[in-house]
């Protein structure tokens, strides 16, 4: 989403509410997402996919709730950080999910151009390391999330 | 997800009405609310939120292939208790 179509959205939901509501947003931060397969107590790390479209739609939300909330629509009441973990049985099933997300949220060509190749070379070595951790052996994709309640005012 | 949230949603008996993105997620909450209206522009992801909503919530739960965009655009004001944005804004 364009940072104008979220700030639009905001008025929006504020439109929505009722005056007591409540809005609760769950978004993630912008940074990499570690790549890990566990194995056990063991943990050996792939790397991290850093995708630039999607860090910069995360900043860009951050950047939509600082702005209603500057223009006194909102007020945050509480909010926190939590690890979101997402499992996958195959590096392949990770990959596919990849390039869907790539292909449905990247807006430019500059952005796939860098991202694909990336994805692919995560993909190829997770690939080559779960194959040798053997049967058991669970590749996890990590997010830190950012989640926030706020009123309407 | 933090325990201030969970606590929300276990408070929260008296939600008449709540409006969602992230319809997939739907089942976390739609028993805490008297009713739920799931909004998603994907419409696989609707079908697979329809597929894993507990039979006892089915009446809970109204589902849109929508863009919030076009849902907003023809509701009225003052509808929602709640709005929760799960990893939709942005």
């Amino acid at each position: 989403m364009e940072y104008t179509g979220m700030v639009h959205a905001l008025e929006e939901i504020h439109r929505l509410l009722k005056q007591a509501g409540k809005l609760i947003d769950i978004h993630p931060v912008a940074e990499p997402s570690p790549i890990e397969i566990h194995l056990g107590e063991k943990i050996e790390r792939v790397g991290d996919l850093s995708v630039r479209q999607w860090c910069s739609d995360y900043q860009h939300a951050d950047e939509a709730l600082t702005e209603i909330k500057q223009r006194g629509l909102f007020m945050i009441e509480r909010e926190g950080m939590f690890n979101s973990l997402t499992y996958y049985d195959s590096a392949a099933e990770m990959r596919t999910d990849w390039k869907a997300a790539i292909d449905k949220f990247a807006r430019d060509a500059q952005s796939i151009a860098e991202s694909v190749p990336q994805a692919e070379a995560m993909a190829a070595r997770a690939e080559e390391l779960m194959q040798a951790a053997g049967s058991g052996a669970e590749l996890i994709v990590g997010e830190r999330v950012h989640i926030s309640r706020l009123k309407p005012i | 997800m933090p325990y201030w949230i969970w606590r929300i949603l276990a408070d929260s008996m008296c939600w008449r009405s709540v409006a969602a993105t992230g319809a997939c997620v739907t089942w976390l909450y739609a028993d805490k609310a008297a009713h739920v209206t799931a909004i998603d522009p994907s419409a696989k992801l609707i079908t697979l939120a329809r597929q894993e909503l507990p039979s006892h919530l089915q009446d809970h739960v109204e589902f849109h292939n929508a863009t919030f965009e076009d849902f907003a655009t023809a509701s009225k004001p003052s509808a929602f208790d709640i709005v929760i944005l799960s990893w939709s804004l942005c």
